[in-house]
Formats: structure tokens, sequence, C-alpha cells
């Protein structure tokens, strides 16, 4: 049964004021996560992922700046709240673990006291009480001497570690909505098997809602149900994994999906988008992936095509793509 | 007649050592490799981080002096070439690095940059000289207008074609392909790897292509070898990594890779634990034996010799 998503974002659009001008870093995005479910943010860098994420969190800064959205959790509009009513919010009911472990840990405090100060700062429970909860979630996230490893500073851990250690603070209050920023991009493919398999375990035991950002195709297919395809600060495609990676609709997607190499496909060539993602700044209302798009036509040039769906849970922002199905579902 | 052999390569550094520790450690970084490549041919050569590829990239480049061993290209010995004999080697053998941004001096334009080799071997007059830089601009798919612009005016995978274009000034017959992909974007990375193979036909060179990524490895490899702390442990041809692979640790690479099929996701298992050993203090018997699924007591004891187990495919494993 399709549930209420536990977080849904509407119409976000963050914006940074710079000299040289606007840049529309988030142009109105819209996804929903329900329990337990993963989504997948994908997209190159400078697509907006990142801050997207960031501005779920309010943890946007001058000379950023939220002009517009509306974030739900919980029936409560976080973009709302005040810094107080958010720092309640964050790790308790939101947590977020980043890409590089050893700049999100402060290096000059043990895991264990990073891990206990969490729980305490939410949670009125004892010092001990918090301590053993972090025993327990080391173990929990797969680390060999959890009471060794809690004495221990984040320049001791290895890249693994680190990020494991991330991940057990992450969900010490059991939130309801993990947003896991390239968790594993800095990882050898080994210990990123090993962190997505733990992630997947955790997720199942305490119903958590991920929203996955990365740029890697290969670990979306491996984790997430539902795909959302970022381009030049848009999404551009969105719909259940199997349906977006069968039948993509978007022009970019199906460049991405056929841009990289596989090992378990013998291809000759791959084809490869010509040029590179726009700048953000100043962008026009128009379709940003036109000047890329092998298969643009004249009224590709109108104002920015919005994300229309083409089957059942599943949106393409692309003139040629709504077409294209419109015309399949005509009766012959 | 291969281009390149490498015999028993090995590269230890000092490290920890710091005024006031006792001890110092040994870093087995290459330990004891030997390989070679064909004319013409690309090898790719695969690793998590810190089994030593890189530093096999810049020892076969001689930009590290090996502890010992020796290398050497159309059968000449070049280990301890110096002067005049190493810089003559230079044009010959060429590299490219994994992050194009700091392989780069930000305050020399990039006419400056590809053409500093030309100047630097005093390669024709300074008009055939820019004339080149041209040429090469646009042999790796840049605007020749752009020539004296500044690396920040690029964008990564812009700057990579720099780099590419400056190892290719020389016209070498080798390229060490360090990481050259790893920091790109997707779209951009398979532009990289398609420029990088028809330069390859084009010019008629070989590739040293070191990666983690063995996707990317398998795209562009004619043979792959796959090195763990230090050492070789399989090598074999690319069109039979996916079934043909022995060594346990081969076949875990190949099964942490993700798979972008959605249907294929439960398939997989994890089948390693924990990470790399640390090289200062490489296990005893074969290197992989703690994280070996297969691990019997021979592993444990006894190190495994690199042993021919089929056509052009050694692996170094007790077990095959």
């Amino acid at each position: 049964m399709p549930g209420e998503p536990v977080l849904a974002v509407d119409d976000l659009k963050t914006v940074f004021l710079t000299r040289h001008g606007v840049i529309k870093a988030v142009n109105g995005v819209s996804f929903a996560v329900e329990a337990g479910k993963t989504l997948g943010l994908v997209g190159e860098s400078g697509c907006g992922k990142t801050v997207t994420s960031l501005s779920l969190l309010g943890l946007i800064e001058p000379p950023g700046k939220i002009l517009s959205g509306e974030v739900r959790l919980n029936g409560y509009n976080l973009l709302s709240m005040s810094q107080k009513q958010l720092r309640q919010v964050r790790g308790k009911e939101i947590s977020l673990v980043l890409q590089n472990p050893m700049t999100s840990l402060n290096p000059v405090l043990t895991v264990g006291t990073q891990i206990i100060e969490t729980i305490i700062s939410h949670e009125r429970v004892s010092r001990a009480e918090a301590r053993q909860r972090a025993f327990d979630l080391l173990t929990r996230v797969g680390l060999p001497y959890p009471e060794k490893l809690l004495k221990c500073y984040p320049f001791q851990l290895s890249g693994g570690m680190r990020q494991r250690a991330m991940i057990a603070m992450a969900l010490a209050l059991h939130p309801k909505v993990l947003i896991a920023d390239e968790p594993t991009t800095a990882l050898d493919v080994t210990v990123q098997a090993q962190i997505l398999t733990e992630l997947r375990r955790l997720q199942t035991e305490f119903n958590t809602a991920i929203i996955l950002i990365t740029h890697d195709l290969g670990v979306v297919a491996e984790m997430a149900d539902e795909v959302a395809v970022m381009y030049a600060g848009s999404i551009v495609e969105y719909g259940g994994v199997i349906e977006v990676f069968e039948n993509p609709g978007h022009p970019y997607t199906r460049a991405l999906l056929r841009s990289v190499p596989r090992l378990d496909r013998k291809c000759e060539t791959l084809e490869h988008i010509q040029g590179q993602p726009p700048s953000l700044l100043n962008i026009p209302d128009r379709c940003a992936f036109l000047p890329r798009c092998p298969v643009a036509v004249g009224e590709c040039s109108g104002p920015r095509p919005r994300l229309e769906a083409v089957a059942s849970k599943h949106m393409v922002a692309c003139y040629q793509a709504c077409k294209v199905r419109a015309r399949e579902l005509q009766p012959a | 007649m291969s281009l390149l052999e490498v015999r028993g390569l090995i590269k230890h550094y000092q490290a920890g050592g710091g005024f006031f520790r006792a001890t110092r450690e040994r870093v087995r970084a290459v330990d004891g490799v030997s390989l070679s490549l064909d004319r013409g041919e690309t090898l790719g050569l695969v690793g998590e981080s810190g089994c030593g590829k890189s530093t096999l990239g810049k020892l076969i480049v001689r930009l590290e002096e090996p502890t010992a061993g020796k290398i050497f290209y159309n059968d000449r010995e070049i280990t301890s070439l110096s002067g005049e004999n190493l810089r003559e080697l230079r044009c010959k053998i060429q590299i490219i690095f994994q992050d194009p941004y700091s392989s780069l001096n930000p305050r020399q334009t990039v006419g400056s940059i590809i053409g500093e080799p030309l100047a630097n071997f005093k390669v024709g007059a300074k008009e055939a000289q820019r004339q080149r830089v041209s040429e090469l601009l646009e042999t790796v798919g840049l605007d020749p207008e752009h020539i004296s612009r500044y690396p920040h005016e690029f964008s990564g995978g812009q700057l990579q074609r720099i780099n590419i274009a400056r190892a290719l000034a020389l016209r070498p017959e080798l390229i060490v392909c360090d990481e050259p992909v790893s920091s790109l974007d997707v779209s951009i990375r398979v532009q990289i790897l398609n420029l990088l193979r028809e330069l390859k036909r084009r010019f008629e060179l070989s590739y040293i292509f070191i990666s983690h990524d063995l996707a990317a490895v398998s795209y562009l490899a004619d043979r792959i070898a796959v090195m763990y702390l230090g050492k070789i442990v399989e090598v074999l041809p690319t069109g039979d990594l996916v079934s043909g692979a022995c060594h346990p640790y081969t076949r875990v690479l190949l099964a942490a890779v993700p798979v972008a099929d959605p249907r294929q996701r439960y398939n997989r298992r994890v089948t390693v634990q924990g990470e790399p050993p640390n090289p200062a203090s490489p296990p005893p018997g074969c290197r992989f034996h703690p994280r070996c699924p297969e691990a019997r007591q021979a592993c444990r004891e006894k190190e495994p010799v690199l042993k021919e187990v089929g056509e052009r495919h050694l692996v170094r494993c007790h077990l095959s």
C-alpha cells in the first residue's frame, strides 16, 4: 500500500546571489519519499543535488537564499521554522551523511564523545545510557571492537570506518529521513559494497526513508526505489527505478545510461554527450539540455518544459518525450 | 617484442618516522612486480587505493627511483638512466595524472603549458612550435583560439584534454594514464575515454591505464593486471575478465562493482569483509588471505607465486 510520504518537497527554489549574477542552483524541485523507501537523486556535479539536500535542512547560508518552496516533514514546513526549532529536527527527525567523513567529523573529539553528545543533546538520558547506545550503534554498523573505537579520534580510523561511524551517528536518534550525499564516492568498491549493504539493512530495521544523492548510476540501480534525475537545477525525469532505467524518457537520462561503461555488457564504442552542463548563472527559462540534445527540434526552444506524466509514476520534462508517449497512447 | 618490460620491481618508502619515533616503518608500495607491455597494447592496472598502482606508474616513467628491480624499454635498460639519456627517454614515455587542476600551472597560459615540452626540447622554431600547439589543441578537441587562456577558464574535462595535449606534444610512444577520468563527471568521462581511444589509433600509442574503476579499464584495455598490496595477483585478457577471472580478489572486485541495472540488484552478495591491510606490514603467506572467502591453511603459510593458468593468463593463488 502506498503510504503517506514522510518527507515532501514542493517547488523548492534556492539561489546564490553573487557579484556576477543570480545562480539558480535549485530551480523548482519537487519530490517525496515514503518511510522505508529510497529516492535516488542523480546528476552530475553542479546540477544542484547537494544544494537541494542542504536546503532541506535549512543549511543554506548567505549569499545563498531559499526563494520559495515547502519542505513538509510530519506535517510541518521545515522552511518556515526558526533556527531553534530546526535544531530539534536536525539529527532527530532528519539527518545527513556527507561524502567526506573526515571533514564532517570533529577532528579533536573522539568518535564516542561525538555520538554521545548527539544523543544527549536531543534526549533526556544519562551519559552512561548514551554511551551504551553509542556502543550498540557502532556494533550495528558493522564496526569491530566498538569499545576501543569509542575512544578513537577520527584520524585513527580508515575511510570506510569513518563513514560507518558517520552513519552510526546519523542513525543514533532513529531519524525518519536520512540524506546520504555521495556516501560512498570516496571509498573503494569493496568497501562501498559493504556500506551499501549495511545502509539497506539499517533502513529495513529502522524503517528510515533515504534520500541517496549520487552521480553513480550503478549505486542508484542497486539502492533506489525511485529515481529523480537532475540537470542544471531541475528534475528532468522522475519515476520508479525500473521504469526509468528501462524506459528512460528524457534524452539526458538516455545519454547518461548509455555512457556508463559496464562489465556485464560488452560494447565496442560508448556514445558520449557532446559539450558540458551549462553554467547555472543566469540560466534562461527554456530547456537547459537543449544545446546538447540530440533530438531537439524547433519547438524545444520554447519555455522550460515541465514534468509531465508519461506513464504511471513516471514523469519527464521534455517536449519530445511527452509527444512520443502521446502518439503511443493514441488508438490506431 | 615487448615495448616495456618490468622485472622484479620494488619500491619501499620509509614512513611514519619523524623525530620522536624510534622505529620506522617500511611501506612496501610496490613489492616485486614483473610485467610486460607489447607495442600498441593497452594494459589496465586495477586495484584499491593504496595497492601501489600509482607508484608503479611513476616508477615506469622514472619519476620515482626503484629500490630494486629493472625496467626495460625497447630492450634497453632504463632503470638507472640519467642526464641526457633520461631526457631523451622523456620524449618517449609520458604521463597523465588524475587531478587535471593541480597538474597544470595556474599562472601559465594553455599555449605555454602545451608548448613547454616543445621549448624544452627545442623542437622547431618559435613559429613552428606555436603552430604545433594549435594543432595539438585541435587534436584533443579544443578550440585553438583558446591558446592564450588560463587553466581556470576551463572545466575539468577540458583541463584533462589540455593535460593530454601536453603529453602528446613530443610524440611519445607510451603514455601512462594514472586515473585520468576518476575526477570527472559521468558524461565527461566517456568523452575522455573515447578521446584516448581515438588518439591511440591515430598515433599508434601504447597505454598503461591505471584506475580503480574496473568498468572503465575494461573499456580501454587489452589486458588487465590486478594489484593487491604491492603485488600483481592476476593478469588476463580483458575479454576473459568477467567469465574467466580466477583469483578470489579479482572476483571480489568484480562482484563489488554496482551494475546499472536495477533488476540485478539482488543477485549480488558482498563477498569480502574489511579493508586492505597496511602495506607496511603485509600479512604472511598470501597477502589476500585475511579477507579471502576461500582461504586455506596453505594460504596462511606460504606465499603463492604468479603462475600461468591459460593463454596470457597469470594468477598468484594456491587454489588455481
